[in-house]
């Protein structure tokens, strides 16, 4: 089966900024794509090249496996898109807003829309113009699910959005991929990747790091160890073990990260007294945080 | 065509094109109620004309005499006045409606609809044409009620001619705002670029009269072609409103090409 995105080599040059480099990406049906990257990494570009709002410098974008520069209104046809620097025209009320756009897609029925602004706590009959950031960001949400597209391209959903928002944003998100939808959504809220996709891609600098599922992310991540002894030690055992690293020792408390397994560690502290252990789930900041370190010692 | 398109950018123009309507409207309605006051003072008028410079008389297409209505209309009307309103229409709406709503930001929740980018420039344009239509029927429903009221006594078919032409006029200037909105994305030039045109062609028109060795550029500029005066006395030029129609649909072809490679730009 053709994915449902794909993109091959995709390039974007501004100028003497590359904003995206050599993308080649794909998401499957029924699959949550998570988008991460920090300011400026090219995650709107990567989106907006999607849906033919930019055009690549190289390289080309394929939705349901056809190219989208030779016919981008078929395949925006089945997509959904929420763009980044939202933008509504501020004199219509939310009803009519949805009406305008379902119009454009001779997509007659409301419900849908009705019932996704009702969870999301959003008045309709309000004008755009009147509503706080917050609420026309729902608007944004509600107006790219509002006819059930088999894609949903949507650049930080959650942006401006209450927890509450949050919550019902990321149950709408995994309800249409269970019901065999595709949703690539970008973000740089970290724990949203751990919440909602099945697997994420690091951009950084136009660049992507790394696509893995969350799973393997976490697994492979540095984990934070805290080992208490009944005397004592030296930092030294533990710098010899493979894959542990910044290893700090205060008094009988010894505290350091490791990658991988960690069963070499465990058995070399049991041997030393060994009082108690804590470990500290690794979230994906660390994740993050340890790819852009990455990223830049190879850079200096 | 998509006919929500076209009614959503008819809507977005309506306030601006009612209030340059109603500007024209009531400013033409003045000048007819004027009207029978300069003509029964006419010979004293023809007197102060007489003595008025040959370039501001050129400016306005004066044509030396006030007494009879369609000089008058051609001059207080046709001379500068309309055409100045009709342009504003079309340049106003074309450029807001473009690189004006690209700007607003709003241009990326239209065309992540499945509308294609000629589409949507094309009923935008469409929009602006319906516009002008409504400005120019505007202006031909005020000067056929004072042509009866205040007895201007020009035949009404021609007052319609010249109403007509001058929305045809605007159609290059219109096509040109496009343009340069479909080009840049900017709002600013799209305005700019076809205001400088209009003033310098213009010019050009007015002061050929002046200026013999201005005469063969004349047929650069679209006020030669739309030949508004005549038209109100009765000689309009049909050559003329083709060549208009046809560098106003060059200039929006054009427009579409741009339009459909460009990136769109965000805020
Ligand atoms: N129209 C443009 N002209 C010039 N440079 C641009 C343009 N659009 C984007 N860029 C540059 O491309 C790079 C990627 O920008 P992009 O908006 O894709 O980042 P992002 O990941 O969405 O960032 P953010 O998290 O801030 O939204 C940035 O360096 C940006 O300055
Ligand atoms: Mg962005």
């Amino acid at each position: 089966m053709n994915p449902v995105v794909r993109t091959e080599r995709l390039t974007k040059r501004y100028g003497h900024t590359t904003a995206l480099r050599d993308l080649d990406l794909e998401v499957s049906g029924g699959e949550v794509f998570g988008l991460l990257g920090p300011n400026g990494a090219g995650k709107t570009t990567t989106l907006r090249l999607l849906v033919d709002l930019i055009r690549p410098t190289s390289g080309r974008v394929l939705l349901f496996g056809e190219d989208v520069a030779a016919d981008s209104v078929e395949a925006r046809r089945r997509v959904g898109y929420l763009p980044g620097n939202l933008a509504l025209y501020d004199d219509l009320t939310g009803a009519k807003l949805l009406k305008l756009l379902a119009g454009l897609r001779n997509h007659a029925d409301l419900t849908v829309a009705h019932r996704l602004a009702e969870r999301l706590d959003l008045d309709l009959d309000r004008r755009a113009g009147e509503l706080s950031k917050g609420n026309r960001q729902k608007l944004g949400v509600v107006q790219a699910f509002q006819h059930q597209p088999d894609l949903l391209v949507l650049d930080e959903p959650a942006s401006g959005l209450d927890p509450f928002a949050q919550r019902e944003l990321h149950a709408a998100v995994r309800e249409h991929a269970d019901a065999g939808g595709t949703v690539l959504f970008s973000s740089h809220v970290l724990s949203e990747m751990e919440q909602v996709a099945d697997r994420v891609g690091i951009l950084l600098d136009g660049r992507l790091a790394v696509v893995d599922r969350v799973a393997n992310l976490k697994a492979n991540a540095l984990r934070a160890l805290t080992f208490t002894f009944d005397t004592p030690v030296d930092a030294g055992v533990f710098d010899r073990i493979p894959g542990v690293r910044d290893v700090t020792v205060s008094g009988c408390t010894v505290a350091c990260r490791v990658v991988g397994n960690v069963g070499e560690l465990v058995r070399a502290a049991a041997g030393l007294g060994l009082v108690n252990v804590t470990s500290a789930e690794p979230d994906l900041e660390d994740i993050f945080l340890d790819y852009v370190e990455k990223r830049e010692s190879h850079v200096t | 065509m998509s006919r929500d398109l076209v009614v959503k950018s008819l809507r977005d123009n309506r306030a601006g094109t009612i209030a340059w309507g109603l500007v024209l409207v009531a400013s033409v309605a003045l000048q007819m109620a004027v009207y029978p006051t300069v003509r029964d003072a006419a010979a004293g008028f023809e007197q102060l004309l007489s003595s008025y410079p040959e370039a501001f008389k050129a400016m306005f297409d004066i044509q030396g005499t006030f007494a009879d209505g369609a000089g008058y209309v051609r001059a207080e009307v046709f001379g500068l006045f309309a055409p100045l309103v009709v342009l504003g229409v079309a340049i106003g709406q074309a450029s807001r409606c473009t690189a004006g709503e690209e700007r607003a930001g709003t241009m990326d929740l239209l065309v992540a609809n499945p509308v294609s980018r000629r589409e949507v420039l094309l009923d935008k344009a469409f929009a602006v044409l319906v516009d002008l239509v409504v400005v120019a029927a505007a202006l031909a429903a005020v000067l056929l009620a004072a042509n009866a009221l205040v007895g201007l006594d020009i035949p009404p078919v021609d007052l319609v001619v010249a109403s007509l032409l001058s929305a045809v006029l605007a159609l290059p200037f219109g096509a040109l705002a496009l343009l340069v909105g479909a080009l840049t994305g900017s709002r600013g030039l799209a305005v700019a670029a076809p205001v400088g045109a209009a003033v310098v062609t213009f010019l050009v028109q007015t002061l050929a009269e002046l200026a013999d060795w201005l005469r063969p550029w004349r047929v650069l500029s679209p006020f030669h072609h739309a030949g508004l005066g005549d038209a109100v006395s009765g000689n309009a030029d049909a050559l003329g409103a083709l060549v208009l129609l046809g560098t106003a649909g060059i200039l929006l072809a054009l427009a579409v090409l741009a339009f459909e490679r460009r990136d769109l730009a965000t805020r």
